[in-house]
């Protein structure tokens, strides 16, 4: 998969946002977490010269939605990312991290481990937190 | 994602419709620098009111428009921001960054 892929991960999430009548919040805190991790295994994971394959497993359970990605490219660990340093002025932004920020943000657990080869990334994300996080 | 382009008084205005995400990245650029390489305009404002989704991609765009921004002598103000949009430019704590403005 490449960048070029990212809408089948959009027409896959509109599809069971849909069917599982998720919140307009829920399916956006949803669509970036899921969009920054992906994008992160084509960044990092992914084997040079190879096309790659990414697993995706979504279900939901007691107010939580569990997004389960796996993938078959050399090991990578978004949890062990150093956390950006969020800018004060311009001289300190810088554009790396920030998708990690967002996806701790968005998420209530995100865990990996290394099994058979492949990466799994466990992602809790509460269904109302974006909601609440609004108001 | 669409981009409108307006220009009036000296102020450039690109109002962004949809996605801003990676498939943005070239649209967004060419429209950006097409504004800051017109010398009549002394202020960029790009308008939200119309985006329903935005991530670290945009937020990387947006950025790279600041350094341009600065670069040219001009000035760069985010407008129409609400919602979840809003919540992930101060998640980022760019409300530091940049001007804003309802």
């Amino acid at each position: 998969m490449d960048h070029g892929q990212l809408p089948v991960l959009g027409d896959w999430l509109q599809a069971f946002a849909s069917c599982h009548a998720l919140s307009p919040e829920a399916t956006f805190s949803l669509d970036l977490v899921l969009t920054e991790a992906v994008t992160n295994i084509m960044d990092y994971s992914r084997r040079p010269g190879t096309i790659g394959e990414i697993e995706l497993e979504c279900t939901l359970q007691d107010g939580h939605i569990l997004a389960k990605l796996m993938d078959d490219g050399l090991a990578y660990d978004p949890t062990a990312a150093t956390p950006a340093n969020l800018p004060n002025n311009l001289d300190e932004a810088r554009p790396g991290g920030l998708g990690i920020h967002l996806m701790r943000h968005y998420t209530s657990c995100m865990h990996y481990r290394r099994e058979h080869d492949r990466n799994v990334l466990s992602l809790t994300l509460p269904m109302e937190h974006a909601r609440a996080s609004l108001q | 994602m669409q981009i409108r382009t307006e220009v009036n008084d000296g102020k450039g205005v690109l109002t962004l419709d949809g996605r801003f995400d990676f498939n943005s990245h070239r649209d967004f650029r060419a429209a950006s620098d097409k504004l800051l390489e017109d010398a009549a305009v002394k202020e960029v404002e790009i308008n939200f009111s119309r985006v329903e989704y935005l991530d670290s991609s945009a937020l990387g765009m947006l950025l790279l428009l600041r350094e341009k921004v600065d670069g040219a002598g001009k000035k760069v103000v985010l407008s129409g921001l609400k919602g979840t949009v809003k919540q992930v430019l101060d998640i980022a704590n760019f409300s530091k960054l940049f001007a804003m403005r309802d």
